[in-house]
């Protein structure tokens, strides 16, 4: 009886202690009737959030704007990725989120690449917007669902279904319907684009075979990501 | 390399010169702001990934540049042309379908 009260206030007090947020798989396991729609919600604060951040991007270095004499890309990342780095902390600390913070060399140098296709991925994007117009930018930034297909075939052995196939190619159809009247030719622009596509879609696949693999959880993922981006920016 | 170039080109002296002289409240707040997006967008893409796959992600990328345009049409009429309103009906249909094809894949899966 009293081993009985004990494990059971032991689990009362464990769930006080136990933080908000430990990783995907503690969210998975919470006994929630969304649990299901997860994926959804997540996908939908995706949504918000990244809408969110291009119209603040926007306003803060919109040369029309108040911010005019701001215009430093480079800067604006390195606030962010410092910003990212002290709220981690901060809640790891609070023990609202639960992570671990010492990793291995191996583990910092696979999240390395990952900084490394980043720092590509976004520079080349500021390139290919600077060079191309919108719609053509955003043609083949739409196009990108084929080419994550395909490495997602290759790397992660995820053969997709011809309707998947077929409803990627309604996509792309759909952003070329949007740019028709915009195509133009630019070499730099072009050799941008490509780079920002390819290594976004490497950048979405090894992620996704970071965390397949590995045992590192992802805030720890996005913490180290953060140190490492500024680091490179300014490298 | 980032850094250098915006040193040649004279934009990181500009900042530099607009943080210790010019920056405002609402400046810093705004920027603050996008600091905590920032983390929004990072950390949701890396939740996300771990849930599911990375074609399942750059379709809902996709579908967040056409429900950005939709609201750039509601709110500034700045989608003009039925080049631009197809593009949005087609795109969405390509997501819907990419949809049905996931729920499709995971009923079979769970027989």
């Amino acid at each position: 009886m009293d081993s009985k009260f004990n494990s059971k206030a032991e689990s009362i007090v464990d769930s006080e202690n136990r933080p908000f947020f430990e990783d995907s798989k503690s969210l998975k396991t919470k006994n929630s009737p969304f649990k299901k729609y997860y994926s959804i919600m997540v996908g939908l604060l995706y949504c918000g959030a990244s809408v969110s951040a291009v119209f603040l991007n926007k306003i803060i270095l919109s040369r029309n704007g108040s911010f005019k004499d701001f215009s430093s890309v480079e800067i604006l990342m390195t606030f962010q990725s410092l910003i990212a780095v002290v709220v981690l902390l901060f809640f790891r600390h609070f023990n609202i989120i639960s992570f671990t913070i010492s990793v291995g060399i191996s583990k910092i140098i696979q999240i390395g690449f990952l900084s490394v296709l980043f720092v590509i991925m976004t520079g080349s994007n500021a390139y290919s917007v600077k060079f191309l117009s919108m719609p053509m930018v955003g043609l083949f930034k739409n196009s990108q669902v084929v080419i994550v297909c395909i490495l997602e075939a290759i790397f992660l052995k995820n053969i997709p279904s011809f309707f998947v196939v077929g409803s990627l190619m309604v996509i792309v159809l759909g952003s070329v319907f949007g740019s028709l009247t915009d195509l133009e030719f630019d070499l730099v622009g072009y050799i941008s684009v490509a780079f920002s596509v390819l290594s976004s879609a490497f950048y979405l696949v090894y992620i996704k075979i970071i965390l397949r693999n590995s045992s590192i959880s992802e805030m720890t993922l996005v913490l180290f990501n953060n140190i490492l981006s500024v680091c490179f920016v300014i490298g | 390399m980032f850094i250098l170039s915006s040193v040649i080109n004279g934009s990181i002296y500009d900042a530099y010169q607009y943080i210790i002289s010019g920056s405002s409240f609402s400046f810093w707040s705004l920027v603050l702001l996008s600091g905590f997006t920032g983390i929004g967008v990072t950390v949701t893409t890396y939740l996300f990934l771990s849930m599911s796959t990375p074609t399942s992600f750059a379709v809902i990328g996709v579908l967040k540049k056409i429900s950005q345009t939709f609201l750039g049409y509601i709110f500034w009429k700045s989608v003009s042309g039925w080049q631009n309103i197809a593009s949005v009906i087609v795109g969405l249909c390509g997501g819907i379908m990419y949809g049905f094809s996931q729920k499709a894949k995971q009923t079979n899966e769970a027989k």
